[in-house]
């Protein structure tokens, strides 16, 4: 299609290189010519010069060797010296040398007669003359000399010198015209290289020339072009294309390109518009696609949630927001039966309620046959707001039923002025078809959800712990209890605990390893039918003790796992071990005093025996029955509160009457003295006399068993915190401090030697404490080993009763009551008459029946009176205790009133200043209004 | 004179056995415990010990196991025990007694046990 290259003589590079060839060579042959010129003509001036120069030399010697022979043979003549005439010869030989040279040259005309005279000459003086004049010489014959030498050689020498004066001048002249010649020539060659530059210069410019015109413009007219090109523009180039040259060339391809460029461009317009054309189609078609989409994703969306919320809430709402956008309903109410769940569109609350409630039967029938209806309805003018003309409204009623038929849901919809179409009724039945499922589903879905919270519940508050292992050893489920009962499994807490993890856990803390590991691995992996037990323990803070049953859990027959059932027994295993604790010290406790019985008996019937002895075995065997008797009704008593069959008879006690009683049924002790201290202004209470006599008979019973060495029991009755609280207090062995907290625990005794000598069920504080807490108090104990025990129980007062007397008849003031006055008397129903009274009165009752405990009590509260009893007993005498009372310095300044039986002694109430002496009987009364005067008078 | 030490917590025990055992003529020590036991035991030899099984801080068996070698080799031990069960009785007897009564027991059977221990 192009031409790669024009034929060789086209081109313009052997153009080019022709043309500077032909002016190259044209220009050497120039230079060559001129320059051989110059040469030869250099050459012929050179030899020119030679040849004058070589003449006037030869012309020179020639006159030289002349002159010398004249010269010498003057001095020959002369001097007739032969030397001389030896020169002579040798410038006679010199002369004929230059002669004959002189004779070679070429001579003018005068030349060559002055060289046949010369060569005259020569010969004429060599053969004539110079013969002739050595022999006038010889001869001394100057005058033939003188002739001789004057005949005419003289006029020879003389032209001769002439010739070359003449001749040198003429020389002179012949090389100032060659040198004037040569500068002439050298100003010639310099014209003529002149010329030839300025030749070679105008070569030059006719190369650049047409280089101009053949390459250049071209060249810029095809930049031009490319330009117009580029701006869309053309040029016409045909004047270039007609050139043969690679330009020629160059331009035709470009032609041709930008023709095609053209033709292309113009398809491509139409291409483009077409394409312009498509993509409006394709952008509308986009526009349809997207809103398809967009409809497509909701009802993805819609699908999303239909298939899995779990929320009927969530459902109904994702469902009215789809259908509004679908149907563009005015108004829509979605209604779930089941929960009484609504969604509504454009309804205020009470509206929709209002709308959901009139649903009636006949419309729920009718909803149940035809899944969807529309009922049309002209729109009332009121309603018709700001619309000109009448028109209608289309109420949309669809159901959602479940798969036995039954309505689920119902859907109301108002659209006013668009009818609903056929196709739009079809689709919403199928979408509601598929609501149904999915309201089935979550029904469902709450139901299962309800039975398994339910089950969870259930489990959770099972008291036993609940483990549920898969036939891999995973537990699969463990129940709150569980973890409780064996708090290290806690952590695992979670689903699937692998069998390694729990068991090794259960391992660890468990004090019979080996056994569980082979009971939970045989239970796991056997199949078996009936229940397996095993009972174990674990040690953590506290040893604990658990019986766990396992039984095979089957799905369709086969065993998927096993569920172990872990109780915690502690509290029955403790339980279970006391009892047979018990049993031990009550075989032991029971067999002693038979032993007794028994042994005495069998001596009694086989030995014979003193009258002393006899009576000492028969009161021993009487002494160990009772103790057989009181351990019997011990248990009696223990077995009957354990059934709760034990009977309270609840009356309204004194119990400072009560405790006097018991005083009276101790006084017979030998060893140990009881008293009571009554310091409580409120002793009524609520309570069963026979049990709380039990009380006070266990307690004050142990009191002296545990003070072998004998002493003092003291019962003291107090108010403290609105209750009445009785202590006994014993001056005994004490018990240590770690076991007190045993003591009130069934079958709990303090084992060590002092203790055991004195025996006992160990049963006796856990009835009284039975007891107390029956009658709304409570009891404890305080003590020291060596130092005697106390023990402490209160009971709630009857503050009906106790308010009581303080009313009416009080002379004392509210501020002054709590005045302690303390009563000594050894008649404790007088003192308790006498109690009562001052009690009344305000005052504080410290009662004493031993004047040494009176005494140091007396030391240690303060006191307003002190009634004394003179008849106190052994111990000390009444008088020696008015006595001692006197000369004390503490209670010397109490009032001090004698209640006796006895008349009155006035030396002895002078004696010790007693106050007031009572001779039994007398009236309460009066004690009081001595000690109510006294007390005043003084606070006066 | 052969001597016999009655080792029991219960004074009136102690008693019986000593009533029981007087007409047979041997000297008969009393201890109220282990402990008064023991350092009688240690202090002297004894023909027969007559031990009661429970007892504060030591009980009989604990006794038995506290004494020296040779007096638990050369003396005789009788354990009497309110712990009458069969299981009981052979602890008792492998922790070294050598004869063995139950509480409640019968004097003359106790009687004739000791005369056959002692070979009266």
């Amino acid at each position: 299609m192009y031409k790669s290259f024009p034929s060789l003589d086209k081109n313009i590079r052997s153009q080019f290189l022709k043309m500077l060839f032909k002016v190259s060579f044209t220009f050497l042959i120039i230079v060559i010519v001129f320059f051989s010129y110059v040469k030869s003509s250099n050459e012929s001036l050179k030899v020119e010069r030679e040849a004058v120069r070589e003449k006037a030399e030869i012309v020179d010697g020639l006159a030289d060797s002349f002159n010398g022979i004249n010269f010498r043979a003057r001095g020959y003549y002369a001097f007739q010296n032969k030397q001389e005439l030896q020169l002579l010869h040798e410038n006679l030989e010199a002369f004929e040398l230059y002669l004959n040279k002189f004779g070679q040259l070429p001579h003018t005309k005068e030349e060559k007669a002055l060289y046949e005279e010369l060569l005259n000459f020569s010969q004429n003086y060599k053969t004539v003359i110079l013969p002739q004049a050595i022999s006038y010489v010889d001869a001394n014959d100057y005058e033939a000399l003188r002739k001789l030498s004057g005949d005419g050689t003289n006029t020879l020498v003389n032209k001769f010198v002439a010739y070359t004066n003449t001749y040198n001048k003429k020389n002179e002249i012949d090389l100032n015209n060659l040198f004037s010649k040569s500068i002439e020539k050298a100003q010639n060659f310099t014209l003529i290289s002149l010329f030839l530059g300025i030749i070679l210069l105008f070569f030059v410019g006719i190369i650049m020339r047409r280089v101009l015109s053949n390459v250049i413009q071209p060249i810029e007219q095809l930049t031009n072009a490319t330009n117009a090109i580029t701006s869309g523009h053309f040029i016409d180039l045909s004047s270039l294309v007609q050139k043969e040259d690679e330009l020629g060339i160059l331009a035709n391809s470009f032609h041709k390109m930008t023709m095609s460029i053209q033709e292309k461009e113009e398809v491509l317009t139409t291409q483009n518009e077409e394409l312009t054309a498509q993509q409006d189609e394709l952008q509308g078609n986009q526009i349809q696609l997207q809103h398809s989409l967009s409809q497509l994703q909701k009802y993805n969306d819609l699908n999303h949630v239909l298939t899995f919320t779990l929320d009927k809430q969530q459902l109904l709402e994702n469902l009215n927001d789809y259908l509004n956008d679908i149907y563009k309903f005015d108004t829509s109410i979605l209604y779930l039966l089941e929960g009484h769940v609504y969604v509504s569109k454009g309804l205020t609350k009470n509206s929709t309620e209002l709308l959901v409630g009139n649903l009636n039967k006949d419309k729920q029938v009718r909803l149940e046959e035809e899944k969807s209806f529309v009922i049309t309805r002209k729109v009332i003018p009121e309603a018709q707001d700001i619309a000109q003309h009448p028109y209608y409204c289309y109420d949309l009623y669809s159901s959602v039923l479940n798969s036995e038929g039954h309505l689920v849901a119902v859907m109301m919809a108002t659209r006013e002025g668009f009818p609903f179409s056929c196709h739009e009724i079809e689709d919403l039945n199928g979408l509601m078809n598929r609501v149904s499922i999915a309201f089935e589903r979550i029904l469902m879905y709450e139901e299962v959800e309800r039975s398994r919270q339910l089950n969870q519940n259930i489990i959770d508050n099972v008291n036993e712990g609940i483990q549920l292992v898969s036939s891999t050893g995973d537990v699969v489920l463990a129940n709150k209890a569980f973890s409780q009962i064996i708090p290290s499994q806690n952590k695992f807490n979670k689903q699937h605990v692998s069998q390694q993890i729990w068991l090794e856990n259960l391992q660890t803390i468990c004090d019979q390893p080996e056994d569980l590991t082979q009971f939970f691995t045989k239970a796991i992996v056997e199949d078996f039918i009936d229940k397996r037990t095993f009972r174990y323990s674990i040690s953590q803070s506290t040893q604990v003790f658990v019986e766990v049953y396992a039984t095979s859990v089957y799905e369709d027959e086969v065993k998927i796992g096993t569920m172990f059932v872990h109780r915690d027994i502690t509290r029955e295993y403790e339980v279970d071990q006391m009892k047979s604790e018990l049993v031990s010290t009550v075989s032991h406790e029971l067999r002693t005093p038979l032993s007794s019985v028994l042994g005495f008996t069998e001596l009694l019937l086989t030995k014979e025996l003193k009258p002393e002895r006899q009576t000492k075995y028969i009161e021993t065997i009487h002494k160990e029955a009772i103790r057989l008797t009181n351990l019997i009704n011990d248990f009696l008593d223990l077995q009957r509160m354990e059934s709760g069959k034990q009977q309270y008879n609840m009356q309204q006690l004194s119990m400072n009457e009560l405790s006097i009683e018991i005083v009276n049924r101790f006084s017979h002790e030998k060893n140990h003295h009881v008293h009571l201290i009554d310091k409580a202004k409120y002793v009524n209470v609520n309570g069963d006399s026979e049990r709380l006599v039990q009380v006070f008979i266990n307690i004050i019973g142990n009191a002296i068993k545990f003070s072998p060495t004998g002493g003092d029991v003291t019962i003291t009755l107090e108010n403290v915190n609105d209750m009445l609280q009785v202590s006994v207090k014993d001056q005994g062995i004490g018990i240590p401090k770690n076991e007190t907290p045993k003591l009130f625990q069934k079958f709990k005794r303090i084992d060590n030697s002092s203790r055991r000598q004195i025996g006992g069920t160990g049963l006796g504080l856990s009835i009284c404490k039975e007891i107390i807490i029956k009658h709304g108090g409570d009891i404890w104990l305080d003590s020291e080993e060596g130092q005697g025990t106390t023990v402490y129980f209160n009971l709630p007062l009857n503050m009906k009763l106790a308010a009581r007397k303080n009313i009416d008849g009080n002379d004392l003031d509210e501020v002054q009551t709590g005045l302690n006055v303390m009563i000594v008397e050894d008649d404790l129903s007088l003192a308790l008459l006498l109690s009562e009274e001052l009690k009344s009165k305000g005052f504080t009752v410290l009662f004493h029946d031993n004047p040494r405990l009176a005494f140091e009590e007396a030391l240690q509260t303060p006191l307003v009176g002190i009634v004394i009893d003179l008849m106190l007993g052994d111990e000390i005498n009444g008088w020696d205790f008015v006595q001692l009372l006197n000369e004390t310095e503490q209670t010397s300044k109490i009032p001090i009133i004698i209640s006796s039986a006895l008349d009155e002694t006035k030396e002895n109430v002078e004696k010790y200043k007693i106050e007031k002496y009572f001779t039994k009987p007398y009236s309460p009364e009066e004690l009081s209004k001595i000690l109510v005067a006294s007390v005043t008078s003084k606070v006066k | 004179m052969r001597k016999i030490l009655v080792v029991d917590d219960e004074e009136i025990l102690r008693m019986l056995i000593c009533d029981t055992l007087e007409d047979l003529g041997f000297e008969i020590d009393e201890a109220e415990d282990g402990v008064e036991a023991i350092q009688k035991l240690n202090a002297q030899a004894y023909d027969l010990i007559i031990l009661d099984y429970m007892m504060p801080n030591l009980t009989g068996v604990e006794v038995i196991e506290q004494l020296e070698v040779d007096v638990k080799n050369n003396t005789p031990i009788l354990m009497l025990t309110a712990k009458a069960q069969e299981a009981d009785r052979q602890v008792v007897l492998d922790k070294g007694a050598h004869y063995f009564m139950s509480k409640p027991f019968s004097p003359v059977e106790l009687m004739g046990l000791v005369e056959e221990i002692l070979n009266v």
